[in-house]
């Protein structure tokens, strides 16, 4: 066991602090990040503790984040939106840019935006999130998105589903389509079949929800499927891949929706589409074949661009999930990789964790955790740790697990947006 | 941002913190892998505040973490996040994370 000595260490103090630098770095290094989620947010938020001398450029469009988790409540009637946004005020000795980047010069090591600004970095947290796969689901383009919403993405989408569904009449039929491959939170499409269906229940209880999945079986299954039957009895009906539950085809103007087989015809359609890491990975070389980002797993700088690092949705990182808990461990990570590299240090492997929640009525969530080790240079899950909630858990067990869905919550936005 | 809203590891390390004097090449990697592993901490367990379900550990000694950690790890039918997550921990892993938690309140 090893004990700190007062050398190493310095008792109270500001908290997570600046790591020991072996030959500093004599220039101010600096940081632009491209993405002001959980991953980018919380990236800028630890760099500056960890090296004060750096200089922190944080490139983001929206000067209001509006958060994905939790937004299956506000579906669900359960939760404002406003407690889902949050802004970048708060965040000292970061420069944030509120604009799109355009384009990466991974050569020169340049950022442009919009505006036409040019950054110069020495490296580079690309942390950009999610795009839609337009019309990989056949007619499912931007357009169609305004009457059958994704509602995959926080904000407008989420409250247009929302009012949808206070637009439906009693006895509707709500049908939820879940891709199959990669996809921003494996369990997120059944949490919110879960919250539609408390909304169903509460308000047009004769109403139906139907999820039309491109797979087989899915994150939590056993728990979800438990937790329908007790709150919601038979009014969730889950199609799988061999049920013909996947979507091919849909038309906005007519509401068909279509699998090999079959046409539906939805009175709220949620469709939630396959999806790839953004455009702009993609214009940096980022990305490969699948569309989404090949990271190295010691830690996540990209295979295909030095000095360039890709963490959240947009990364490869299985078998950690597309999650905003592994975004932001990712982006911790990545500032404490970068303050290292800069000192002159290797990477060093470490333990990696991930927890999903998920609501499955009020005051009721399961979870799914991960435990990964990346001592091979590769993410690899620790055999005999991490796994779900326990199908017999007790009510109370449902209630601590949402309680602390909501904690985690709030810690989760403290460390990324101050 | 709010002063002392990452007060929770309160731990400051060498340099930038006025003292820097620069330590030995295993320590840093000693410290450095704690650091790492303590972050996946402060994602539920931040700031010296408990903030909801998740208790702050502020106040806790190294040897309670320690017992504690110990205790999520071995106990058989334990099936909390908790339970789940620390069975992919080695004793010195949970050691690292203990001391480096811990250590002001020793």
């Amino acid at each position: 066991m090893t004990k700190f000595t007062r050398r190493q260490t310095l008792r109270g103090a500001v908290g997570l602090a600046a790591l020991p630098l072996l030959g500093s770095a004599k220039t101010r290094a600096r940081v632009v990040i491209i993405g002001g989620g959980f991953g980018g947010a919380t990236a800028a938020s630890y760099l500056r503790h960890f090296d004060k001398t750096l200089s922190i450029t944080l490139i983001e469009p929206k000067k209001t984040y509006t958060a994905c988790p939790l937004s299956n409540l506000v579906i669900g009637g359960l939760r404002d939106m406003e407690a889902q946004t949050f802004n970048y005020e708060d965040m000292s000795r970061i420069k944030v840019i509120y604009d799109y980047a355009r384009d990466i010069d991974p050569v020169k090591k340049t950022v442009s935006v919009e505006s036409g600004q040019l950054f110069n970095y020495d490296y580079l947290i690309m942390s950009p999130g999610i795009d839609m796969r337009w019309n990989a689901v056949e007619g499912y383009d931007e357009r169609a998105a305004e009457v059958m919403p994704h509602a995959w993405t926080g904000g407008s989408q989420t409250l247009l589903l929302k009012r949808q569904l206070a637009a439906m009449a009693d006895g509707g039929t709500v049908i939820i389509s879940v891709p199959s491959g990669p996809y921003r939170c494996p369990p997120g499409p059944y949490e919110r079949a879960s919250m539609v269906a408390h909304y169903l229940k509460t308000y047009k209880p004769n109403s139906k929800v139907i999820v039309l999945d491109a797979k087989d079986s899915f994150s939590k299954q056993e728990l979800f499927e438990a937790a329908w039957a007790k709150h919601y009895g038979n009014m969730i009906e889950w199609r799988g891949r061999s049920d013909d539950g996947a979507v091919i085809g849909v038309d906005e103007e007519s509401g068909e929706i279509r699998t090999d087989f079959e046409t539906h015809f939805a009175d709220v359609a949620n469709i939630i589409p396959p999806q790839k890491a953004a455009m702009i990975a993609q214009r940096a070389g980022l990305t490969d074949a699948s569309g989404w980002c090949p990271i190295k797993g010691e830690n996540f700088e990209s295979q295909l661009q030095k000095d360039i690092y890709v963490i959240g949705d947009a990364a490869i990182a299985n078998p950690m999930p597309k999650s905003a808990f592994s975004a932001g461990l990712q982006g911790k990570l990545v500032a404490l990789h970068i303050a290292r590299a800069i000192a002159g240090l290797a990477p060093q492997p470490t333990i990696l964790t991930n927890i999903c929640y998920s609501f499955v009525a009020p005051d009721s969530a399961v979870s799914i955790t991960g435990v990964y080790e990346n001592s091979t240079g590769i993410l690899s899950p620790i055999a005999g740790a991490g796994g779900t909630s326990l199908i017999e858990g007790s009510n109370d067990i449902r209630q601590a697990e949402s309680e602390q869905a909501l904690a985690w919550f709030n810690n989760a936005v403290r460390e990324a947006f101050g | 941002m709010r002063q002392g809203a990452y007060l929770i590891l309160s731990v400051c390390f060498l340099a930038g913190c006025g003292n820097a004097e620069p330590s030995n090449s295993e320590a840093h990697e000693i410290v450095s892998r704690s650091t790492s592993l303590a972050l996946a901490c402060t994602s539920c367990h931040l700031g010296e505040e408990t903030h909801g379900a998740m208790p702050s550990l502020s106040g806790w000694t190294s040897d309670d973490l320690r017992a504690s950690l110990r205790d999520y790890k071995t106990s058989e039918s334990g099936a909390t996040v908790m339970h789940r997550l620390m069975r992919g921990y080695s004793d010195e892993d949970i050691d690292l994370i203990a001391d480096y938690i811990g250590q002001d309140y020793d």
